[in-house]
């Protein structure tokens, strides 16, 4: 760390020491020799300890100048009103002479020691205390994450300043604050404006409540420094999140083109191996074989298409692009159409739709895709020999269309994030489709102005409902 | 009878796949899990693996491992992933051949026999006859047609390390440990020297047919000029 500069001239004590210093001089150095003359004592040697205990108490509060002046005064006043002949400023005696030096050098000297001794305490504690500023801000430096906004709480608390604040240059060329400590603009302004680093980049602006002493400005200057430092390591940590939400968009984009590839080529990879078995001609296949291959090449040419349905169906919704032809729907024929759209398994799909269930206010075409996608994705979780239920709830204003399977359920934390696009449970790269199903199921649901609701199904499993609004019947207005 | 493992927890695949190899008269065994796998290769000792990398319990790269460690049987990789590193760490577990779906089925059923032949060879054979060349590799002699051609003895290195499995997917990092053991590995010295073997031995070096390049994962020694 740099080294705390010396202030460039003493410090002075402050001004009313200095008057305390005077006014003791000029009510001690009468008063006492009033008493002295009043009395009969004719001791000079107590008479001069007396003076010197005025002189020096003047001394050691007012500093150098009490002590001066007093040391002088008392030397004449003794010499004036005590040593004989009294009121001449002539002595007799060489002893008295003697005893009258004697005591103007030591009240000079001890007075001169007694300002000095002051003096130095004084720088003392200053820099004690400027230690203690800097350790304090150096403290902070190390141990906050952004130290920004308490070093600017600590300069205010450590020097006499009303507000602080650092400031950025914008994109635009205008100024940003970066942090501030007490009332601040919105551009730096105040007694001083300093930059932090290389010209025009970010300055130090700080409105001062005193005046500043030279000390006070030397400190600011190590702790400008530290501003520096602190917006430094700001900036550096902006760089490494804004790198980690890169690096996380990166990863993401990645496993979902590998989600996708996947899906699209497990069904091609199926469709190829039975279209090149019945190609090659090594092998006569009998009817039965030529039948499976077939069989397989339409029903993974289907899955194919409905991903590829699920994939365009997901782009509109993101692109906002979803027309709507709302209308009476009866749940019966959605439900048919849906079943009829999955392959021919979904023969485990037990449908109870209550004959007097009420009309819903939808568009067919996007409540069947919904409907189908929950279907599939509930036939996929469910395990051999379980059903999937489909029914209606009548709730009054509402219908709700369910789909119920048995199969593991999610827990209560991914209930959330089923409906996100390319989120995928458990196994990561086997389950058929990318996810895409419930998430298209979810954004066809909400355009409707429905709502998609997931809840664990009592003894285990998913219940996934379509909530759409019932459609009311204008009364007919027969006259 | 040749058994093989099918491991593919889509049951179209393994349908078709099953019903291929059993009408070339292969004894078939379906695993959909890696469990499933390593209980078959336990208890069936499958004389050939066919494995999906994506199993619903894991992943198939740790079925490598764990196949290597008790059976040298030949593996052959059927995946939809076609990324290079999953390429080469399959092949450095262990894994003798990578496919990648969709694939033909005949050129599955040919890796597959070539990876069966390269197994079931007791000895390996050190001459290589081709339609273009003769190679010995114990003698170290080489001719093309009829004329004897010098190789230097990184090439005779680099083509022992391709040609004593002829039509094995060899990596690049297996190349180098077999030509410069416990050197730091040069890549492109390595290519320098594969581009003077294909000079010397290739008819037509610009389009290799026996000495074949696996972008990014490794080469391969092709003695026929059947595709592989």
């Amino acid at each position: 760390m740099r080294g705390y500069p010396r202030p460039e001239r003493p410090l002075a004590l402050p001004r009313s020491r200095q008057a305390a210093g005077w006014l003791v001089l000029a009510t001690g150095l009468p008063v006492l020799t009033s008493v002295l003359v009043r009395s009969d004592a004719d001791s000079l040697a107590v008479g001069l300890l007396l003076y010197l205990g005025i002189v020096l108490a003047a001394g050691a509060v007012g500093g150098l100048g009490p002590g001066l002046v007093g040391a002088l005064a008392a030397a004449g006043s003794a010499n004036y009103f005590i040593v004989p002949p009294v009121h001449q400023l002539t002595i007799d005696k060489t002893t008295d002479l003697v005893a009258l030096v004697v005591f103007l050098a030591v009240a000079i000297t001890v007075s001169t020691l007694v300002h000095r001794s002051a003096r130095l305490s004084g720088e003392a504690a200053r820099s004690r205390a400027e230690a203690e500023a800097l350790a304090g801000s150096t403290a902070t430096l190390v141990a906050e994450i952004d130290p920004l906004p308490s070093l600017l709480r600590q300069l205010c608390a450590t020097l006499p300043l009303e507000a602080a604040a650092v400031y950025t240059r914008t994109a635009s060329g205008g100024w940003s604050v970066a942090a501030s400590a007490g009332e601040v603009g919105p551009e730096p302004s105040g007694a001083e404006i300093t930059a932090l680093g290389a010209t025009g980049g970010p300055v130090l602006a700080v409105r001062e409540r005193g005046t500043l002493t030279s000390a006070d400005r030397a400190l600011l200057g190590s702790l400008r420094s530290h501003l520096a430092l602190a917006l430094t390591a700001r900036e550096i940590q902006s760089e490494a999140t804004r790198v980690a939400a890169l690096e996380q968009a990166d990863a993401l984009r990645t496993a979902i083109l590998q989600a996708v590839s996947h899906d699209l080529r497990t069904p091609l990879a199926s469709i190829k191996a039975a279209v090149t078995s019945l190609l090659g001609h090594e092998i006569s296949w009998d009817t039965a074989s030529v039948a499976q291959f077939h069989a397989t090449i339409d029903a993974e040419a289907d899955r194919l298409d409905r991903l590829v349905g699920n994939l365009l169906d997901m782009s509109r919704l993101q692109a906002g692009v979803v027309h709507l032809n709302l209308g009476p729907v009866v749940l019966d024929d959605v439900v048919g159409s849906a079943l009829a759209s999955l392959p021919s398994d979904a023969a485990a799909v037990v449908v109870d739709i209550p004959a007097d269930a009420p009309l819903v206010r939808a568009d067919a075409a996007l409540t069947e895709r919904a409907l189908a996608n929950l279907v599939a994705n509930a036939l996929v979780h469910s395990p051999p020999g379980t059903d999937v239920l489909i029914d209606a709830r009548d709730r009054g204003d509402t219908v709700a269309l369910r789909v119920v399977d048995h199969g593991p359920g999610v827990t209560a934390a991914d209930m959330d994030r089923l409906i996100e696009p390319f989120q995928r449970f458990g196994d990561t790269s086997t389950r058929p489709g990318v996810g895409l199903g419930l998430a298209v199921a979810h954004g066809f649901v909400a355009a409707m102005g429905g709502t998609l609701a997931f809840e664990t199904t009592p003894g285990g499993g998913l219940t996934a409902s379509i909530v759409l609004p019932v459609h009311r019947m204008r009364t007919l207005e027969t006259a | 009878m040749t058994r093989i493992l099918v491991v593919d927890d889509e049951a179209r695949i393994t349908q078709s796949l099953a019903l291929n190899l059993e009408a070339r008269g292969y004894e078939v065994t379906i695993a959909a899990t890696a469990r499933d796998a390593l209980a078959a290769a336990t208890a069936e000792h499958p004389d050939a693996v066919i494995l999906d990398l994506g199993l619903p319990d894991g992943s198939g790269h740790d079925v490598v491992v764990a196949l290597r460690e008790r059976c040298d049987m030949p593996i052959l990789i059927l995946s939809v992933r076609d990324g290079e590193r999953d390429k080469v760490k399959a092949l450095e577990a262990g894994a003798d051949d990578y496919v990648t779906k969709p694939f033909g089925m005949n050129e599955l059923v040919a890796r597959l026999r070539a990876a069966l032949r390269r197994h079931q060879r007791a000895e390996e054979s050190p001459t290589i006859v081709t339609d273009h060349f003769t190679i010995d590799l114990d003698e170290r002699t080489a001719t093309v047609g009829g004329a004897v051609v010098r190789l230097t003895p990184t090439e005779w290195a680099v083509l022992d390390a391709l040609a004593r499995q002829p039509g094995r997917l060899v990596t690049q990092d297996q190349v180098l440990a077999h030509v410069w053991p416990g050197a730091r590995h040069d890549t492109a010295a390595l290519r320098v020297h594969l581009t003077h073997l294909r000079r010397k031995l290739e008819p037509d070096p610009s389009r290799p047919r026996h000495i074949v390049t696996d972008t990014g994962v490794g080469y391969r020694f092709v003695v026929g000029t059947a595709a592989l």
